[in-house]
């Protein structure tokens, strides 16, 4: 699938980044506007945004949704649901790079701060780069929403399966360790279906629906943490 | 006829792209390609042979992948898929009589810094393809499509040390020229001439007429013989099959204009198929090897960075313990961040290298130099100075360096000339060459030349070129020998008329023992610099040293357009004269405001006045809990509270030295704590904001780092004499990690705390996982360690 996204594609929102950090409409100082403004522009100047996506063809099989002339299938209940509309789905992985990485050890070690305005920056930035693939697939079929591994009831086990599948070690640079945990650290796999027809109403779903409902802090403190996309239907 | 032999008068043509090969002949995405040897070898055997009809002097077995990271799904065992493929390799080739090559490709898990997977195991990975490849008989070892430079070394080691086989070498490059994790060309080229690998150069990724500018830019840097492979271009997808956009026509005539610049391997990656190998192989055949022999830059480089020393570089000097007490201090604790700190600080001053010493008596410094080393390859970019005058520090440390490392040094006594120069050719790196021998300093510049001729040519003899010595003549103190003091820079204009090597001196020992010692280093730098100097080492931190250097570049005609010295120096007229200093009393509001600087004043204006436990109690704990009540009924949020916390932090570190300055110091004893993220987690955000936090409140924090193995938290807490230990993760797939590391830590000390902290923790959890506590954030962590150490006190 050929999908090109330009850098100036990739917008970051400040009102994200706050909400990465914790923001609840406190008066900030213009010296941490001034920092905020600072990380965004160190991140961004070393940031390698790379992405791979393709398309498969599906079958909904009693052990999980399989993808066809791969030995994928996505076991559980949410994704079931997810694509049950769907006779196709589209694969993605998306980095930042390890060059990303390395801006938010060497912010952390000038200040825990710094690390931190960083960290949530690139958290805007590698969810903003997803959303501008997912614009550009939006504009070929009606999609879902992005489904990962670890919402709902999909493993993170099949981390390394999908990687393979779309053989992002050679295509972006993106790895994942024993644990299961991507490295470059800021990177994104994502499911979503095609959907057929007219375009679905998209699921709105809430707190309740997180898989994270309840060991979430952000929640018990009623603000949530916003990101749609961390929650199954 | 041998390898070796064959490649002196023959362009050596490889094969083309297996992997798409195979795909085409039902190799699903995501399947191992490495289980067809065993499932389906005529189909690797009827590729190869494809191949060597086309005319390939060399096939690579179908070993990619065949390490025992990547095979474990499988359930194969590394030996045998290679005994099985190259077996199959030699059959198919031995009929045409052409070589087969062990194929390596990358481990598939990121290599530490940027990764979990130690170097050392990484090693022991390859090292095991290595003895199967050998053993199973194949002519050359290609090291390829790697992205890490680290990670190409290590493979690189692995080889070297496992066979005498030749080994070729080859990373994918992106077309901004430089891989995924970020090496760029000179960096690899540097690296892997340094570790004597036979072919260097560039596959996959791109197709060839992206990679013609980057094999020029290969040229300028190396005269070794270049191996190129490149993609049949771009992939793309038609009707839903993967096709390639370069065909066997572009293909080869793209890899002659190569052959014209003078490379000596050429074959294909991705894409490329026996009929782009024919083509390629009619044009190879046109051409001979070519011996190049042009002048390469002289030039040091990290995995991310090369300096070459076409100018003068400054070496920052200050990770190095000698006369200070906080370095040492921090060394026998084992805090790797204040090196960190030092070597940020230096680099962001204008420090092209780092020097790093860390030899302290009672610390184990090859254990420590590795740790240093590993921990700075992680953080910054500038290349590195290795200075021990212990062979095995120095080996230890040129083994785990990513890039081509400066060693500091020999000097010209035979018994430290044969032991070291040995270590600084197997790892390619330069070296320092000190101009005295057993009968100490010579006090002549001529005499100090001779040694440095000696050193030069013994080099020589190691095969290590003459670039690669950097020669240093030694300063004196101009009080103690004030009669030869100047000796020293008749010495570097010499060495640089007679040598014509690199120069290198430490500056400030010149003022050693005199007063005004900035003024006289400052006048000795710039009378070195005119006569030659090319490596001043020097403390960057000090504005004038670096003043120094910058106007010499603009004299020099180094600098551009006056680029770097406007840059410098352009604003000083009309820089505003400093503000008046804040009052004592401001410190609440620049704390709230996290303003480091101002904090700092302020508190330093209250130290004169007030005493350093006074100023605690009275004034910075209760702005500081006023701060933390404002955190928890979300008054101000995450960051501000951190930059606070830092802000505090800063005004604290002059409380404890006017404490410790005083008879008696510090009255309280410690209340420490060692943290650190769990094995297998790199999620370190979370601690390091506790860290602060606890520093605030008057805990030792010893942070241990990200990704820690249980052994090094137990040590460490022992150690460390903590009574208190942190523990973080983020994911669930880590908890078992962060399970294992209390059930250690208790089993060592049952009387030792521990808290955690993460994302995915509950307190339920958290009890569950064996922790005595569980902290929702920074302020919670304090509670919990005021409670944990009032507990001990009372006890």
């Amino acid at each position: 699938m050929r999908i090109h996204v330009d850098s100036d594609e990739i917008v970051l929102r400040d009102a994200e980044i706050l909400r990465y950090l914790g923001y609840g409409g406190q008066a900030m100082s213009e010296q941490l506007l001034a920092d905020i403004a600072r990380c965004k522009q160190t991140l961004t100047a070393q940031m390698q945004p790379r992405f791979v996506c393709e398309t498969f063809t599906i079958e909904q099989r009693p052990e999980g949704v399989a993808l066809l002339d791969t030995p994928l299938v996505l076991p559980g209940g949410d994704i079931a649901a997810l694509l049950a509309r769907s006779r196709e789905c589209v694969l993605m992985a998306a980095t930042l790079g390890s060059e990303a990485d390395r801006a938010i050890q060497y912010g952390s070690k000038r200040s825990a701060s710094e690390g931190l305005i960083l960290d949530a920056v690139a958290t805007e930035a590698i969810e903003a780069l997803c959303d501008a693939v997912e614009d550009q697939l939006r504009q070929r079929h009606p999609v879902t929403y992005r489904f990962s591994c670890g919402y709902g009831d999909l493993p993170l086990s099949l981390q390394p399966q999908i990687l393979a599948v779309l053989g992002t070690q050679k295509a972006i640079g993106l790895h994942c360790n024993e644990n299961h945990i991507m490295m470059p650290r800021k990177s994104v796999t994502a499911i979503l279906g095609i959907l057929e027809g007219e375009a679905a109403p998209q699921i709105e779903p809430d707190c309740r629906t997180c898989a994270a409902y309840h060991s979430c802090n952000l929640q018990k403190g009623g603000k949530g943490c916003g990101a749609f996309r961390l929650r199954t239907r | 006829m041998a390898l070796f032999d064959y490649v002196q008068d023959n362009i050596l043509v490889l094969d083309g792209g297996l992997g798409t090969m195979l795909q085409d002949r039902g190799l699903a995405a995501g399947e191992n390609p490495e289980s067809f040897n065993m499932t389906a070898p005529e189909i690797v055997k009827a590729i190869h042979a494809a191949y060597l009809e086309a005319g390939a002097d060399m096939i690579t077995a179908n070993t990619f992948g065949a390490n025992a990271h990547k095979l474990c799904p499988t359930g194969y065992r590394t030996a045998e898929v290679i005994h099985r493929a190259v077996t199959l390799a030699k059959e198919a080739a031995a009929p045409y009589g052409r070589f087969v090559a062990l194929d390596i490709g990358p481990i598939g898990e990121l290599l530490e810094p940027m990764g979990t997977l130690r170097f050392e195991e990484a090693y022991g990975l390859f090292k095991e393809q290595v003895i199967a490849g050998v053993e199973a008989g194949a002519d050359a070892i290609c090291i390829e499509t790697m992205t890490d430079l680290y990670e190409a070394k290590c493979a690189v080691l692995a080889a070297k040390e496992n066979s005498d086989l030749p080994v070729f070498c080859t990373l994918s490059f992106e077309e901004n020229g430089h891989t995924f994790v970020g090496t760029g060309l000179s960096s690899m080229a540097l690296t892997l001439e340094g570790l004597g690998v036979d072919f260097l150069g560039i596959n996959c990724s791109l197709g060839p007429t992206q990679i013609i500018p980057m094999v020029e830019e290969l040229l300028r840097w190396t005269n070794r013989p270049l191996v190129i492979q490149p993609n049949a271009g771009l992939p793309c997808v038609v009707d839903g099959k993967t096709v390639f956009d370069v065909g066997p026509e572009a293909f080869s005539e793209a890899m002659d204009k190569m052959l014209q610049l003078g490379v000596g391997a050429v074959g294909g990656c991705c894409g490329t198929t026996p009929e782009h190998i024919r083509r390629l192989k009619a044009i190879a055949q046109n051409y001979r090897p070519k011996t190049r022999t042009g002048t390469c830059p002289v030039a040091v480089c990290s995995g991310l960075q090369t300096v070459a020393i076409d100018r003068v570089r400054m070496v920052g000097e200050r990770i190095n313990p000698t006369g200070k007490k906080a370095f040492q201090e921090a060394l026998r604790r084992n805090d790797l961040d204040y090196m960190v700190t030092q070597a940020i600080e230096q680099v962001e001053a204008g420090a092209d290298i780092l020097d790093v010493n860390v030899g302290l008596p009672g610390i184990d410094e090859k254990a420590m130099m590795v740790r240093v080393i590993k921990t700075l390859q992680g953080i910054i970019k500038a290349p590195l100075q290795i200075d021990s005058s212990h062979p095995e520090v120095l080996e230890a440390a040129l083994r785990v360096y990513n890039g081509k490392a400066i060693v500091n040094s020999v000097n010209a006594e035979d018994r430290v000339l044969d032991r070291i120069l040995p270590l600084v050719k197997k790892y390619g790196a330069a070296v320092v060459g000190l101009t005295l021998d057993e009968g100490g300093i010579p006090r002549t510049a001529e005499e100090r030349l001779r040694l440095a001729q000696k050193i030069v040519a013994r080099a020589g003899d190691y095969g290590i070129p003459k670039a690669d010595v950097f020669i240093d003549c030694l300063t004196l103190t101009a009080s103690a020998e004030q009669a030869i003091a100047y000796e020293t820079l008749r010495a570097v204009s010499l060495v640089k008329q007679n040598l014509g090597v690199k120069t290198l001196l430490g500056v400030s020992n010149i003022s050693f023992g005199l007063p005004a010692r900035e003024k006289m280093n400052q006048v000795f730098l710039s009378a070195a610099l005119a006569h030659g100097l090319d490596l001043p080492i020097i403390n960057p931190n000090v504005t004038s040293m670096v003043d120094t250097v910058c106007c010499f570049h603009q004299l020099a005609n180094h600098d551009e357009n006056s680029r770097a010295y406007l840059a410098r120096f352009a604003d000083t007229a009309s820089q505003a004269p400093p503000s008046q200093e804040p009052s004592g009393r401001d410190i609440g509001f620049y704390i709230r405001m996290g303003l480091k600087a101002e904090a700092k004043s302020c508190c330093r204006a209250l130290l004169r006045e007030t005493d350093g436990l006074r100023l605690t109690q009275e004034v910075l704990i209760p702005i500081l809990d006023d701060i933390g009540r404002q955190y928890e009924t979300g008054q101000i949020f995450l960051p501000q509270l951190l930059q606070s916390a830092e802000a505090a932090k800063a005004a604290f570190e002059l409380v404890r030295q006017s404490i410790a300055a005083r008879p008696g110091g510090p009255a309280e004893a410690a209340k420490r704590i060692v943290m650190a993220t769990v094995k297998g987690d790199i999620h370190d955000i979370g601690k390091n904001i506790v860290k602060v936090v606890l520093e605030n409140y008057g805990f030792e924090v010893l942070d241990l780092g990200r990704d820690v193995p249980v052994e090094r938290v137990v040590t460490m807490a022992a150690e460390y004499g903590a009574r208190l230990i942190g523990l973080s993760a983020l994911m669930t797939t880590t908890l078992p990690s962060m399970e294992a590391t209390i059930r250690a830590l208790k089993a060592a000390d049952p009387s030792l705390s521990v808290m955690v902290g993460g994302a995915v923790l509950t307190p339920e959890y958290a009890r569950e996982l064996g922790a005595d506590h569980y902290g929702k954030d920074a302020m919670a962590a304090v509670a919990i360690a005021k409670a944990a150490f009032s507990e001990t006190d009372e006890t």
